[in-house]
């Protein structure tokens, strides 16, 4: 059992091993970075969203 | 963390997996622009936890923005829908089922079987085990990614464990009664 939690799942090394498994095959799933890489060539929309995403961020949190 | 440091964090998680994100959103929103809305939010939700990322180039953050990303696009759609998300009720929590079946277990070799049973669940049970356990959220954390309440977070977990563990009770491999000597 994992003490700060007192969840008895919590810290079991296989269930973790597992979980990390879990990831890598959804990660398996997905088609590979250069694939998407070409599906996403234009994203000068989202990259200004994001932009102003991290400016108003550093503002809110007087950086 | 200091601006500059954030800064360079945050470019360099957009630039390793923004393209992933908006593949795991239009997959669920079929609408490009809706996508990138939904990688906006996602990194709205990142920001806040910029500090729990240790290597933004690595698989288990490329995971951690994909889970984000699906459940804040899964959001979406059921707003578009007009689609309440039903709180889900709350059941009477066996205390026995709070054990670990996985001490049961003898080899490693079982890591495959219970990462299989793992994505034989809904997302939404999975998605909270990986935050919880994995990512090592609390409830709360968990539901403000999400996209939900905590109640909600609690009974996705104990759902999420009960049946991952009927999985594996119904496996050999991991039943104790059979397996143990």
């Amino acid at each position: 059992m994992d003490r700060r939690t007192g969840d008895e799942w919590s810290g079991d090394s296989l269930l973790l091993d597992a979980l990390q498994r879990y990831a890598q095959r959804m990660l398996g799933e997905l088609p590979c970075e250069e694939e998407l890489s070409a599906r996403y060539r234009n994203t000068a929309r989202l990259d200004q969203m994001i932009g102003e995403l991290e400016k108003a961020w550093h503002r809110q949190h007087g950086e | 963390m200091e601006f500059d440091e954030k800064s360079v964090k945050l470019e360099r998680l957009y630039a390793l997996h923004k393209n992933v994100m908006l593949y795991t959103a239009e997959r669920i929103l079929r609408d490009y622009q809706l996508a990138e809305d939904a990688v906006q939010k996602s990194f709205m939700k990142v920001l806040d936890n910029l500090h729990k990322i240790e290597d933004p180039d690595c698989n288990k953050t490329r995971a951690f923005l994909v889970i984000i990303t699906r459940n804040v696009a899964i959001t979406m759609y059921n707003q578009q829908k007009k689609q309440a998300v039903p709180i889900e009720e709350i059941e009477q929590v066996d205390c026995a089922q709070g054990l670990t079946p996985f001490e049961e277990v003898a080899s490693k070799e079982s890591v495959e079987a219970i990462a299989q049973y793992i994505g034989q669940l809904d997302k939404k049970y999975s998605d909270v085990l990986m935050l919880k356990f994995y990512y090592q959220y609390s409830d709360c954390e968990i539901a403000d990614l999400v996209q939900t309440s905590p109640e909600n977070v609690r009974v996705r977990l104990h759902r999420g464990k009960r049946k991952l563990a009927a999985l594996l009770k119904g496996d050999e491999r991991f039943n104790g009664s059979q397996n143990r000597r």
